[in-house]
């Protein structure tokens, strides 16, 4: 029972920690499951040029984005012996404090999850082409960058 | 010959351009050189280039109707 149907990642907006919930909430069906790992990504109010970040507006390259997110499910999956994988993405403004990122893998488990999740963020961060316009206090703007 | 060429993140703003057209341009080192003629302010940016949705390094032939996409450091997560 190998989920690997593609849906959308790009939700428009903050991942809400309502949508997290309900996500988990499905699972309690797949009682093959004995392992989740989840990763959330959140919006931070770094200091830039003495100004404090208060959102990231973010933005995608979305066609060759969806292709990256379909190859990262792909790959995860026959590395891992994982049962499911779910993987949203925020576009448009998140604000300071906001979920921008959920990671959420399952296995039987411990060690495929953690391994998994860890996989998958790490190359959504390096091979993914989204940008992020971190949006200061006095609306002055600064490009983001993946160290 | 005609291929198509998206700008994103801090590239767009600078250039003030999300999609133009180039006719007669056959490879992305001739490419890159004609951008940064007509767009100046793209010579001391970092970015890397997609033909068709692949990254590519080095030159690369291009043919009729491809899409070029000018990616900036990517900054997803």
């Amino acid at each position: 029972m190998i989920e690997k149907k593609r849906h959308k990642v790009f939700m428009q907006g903050p991942i809400s920690p309502q949508f997290i919930a309900d996500s988990i909430a499905k699972h309690s069906t797949k009682t093959a499951i004995g392992a989740h790992d989840i990763f959330l990504g959140q919006v931070r109010s770094d200091i830039k040029d003495n100004k404090t970040v208060k959102a990231i507006e973010y933005s995608a390259y979305e066609e060759m984005a969806e292709d990256k997110f379909f190859e990262i499910r792909e790959a995860a999956f026959s590395k891992y012996n994982l049962i499911c994988m779910h993987i949203y993405h925020s576009i448009g403004v998140v604000e300071a404090g906001e979920i921008c990122l959920f990671v959420f893998v399952s296995s039987k488990h411990r060690k495929d999850v953690f391994e998994a999740c860890q996989y998958i963020v790490e190359e959504i961060k390096t091979t993914v082409p989204i940008w992020g316009k971190e949006i200061l206090e006095d609306n002055s703007i600064v490009w983001k960058e993946n160290i | 010959m005609k291929t198509t060429i998206l700008f994103f993140g801090a590239l767009a703003e600078a250039s003030g351009t999300l999609k133009i057209e180039i006719k007669n341009i056959h490879d992305t080192e001739t490419l890159q050189i004609q951008l940064i003629q007509q767009y100046p302010v793209l010579k001391n940016k970092t970015f890397r280039i997609a033909v068709n949705k692949i990254l590519i390094n080095g030159k690369q032939q291009l043919n009729e109707g491809d899409t070029i996409a000018l990616l900036p450091p990517f900054a997803g997560g």
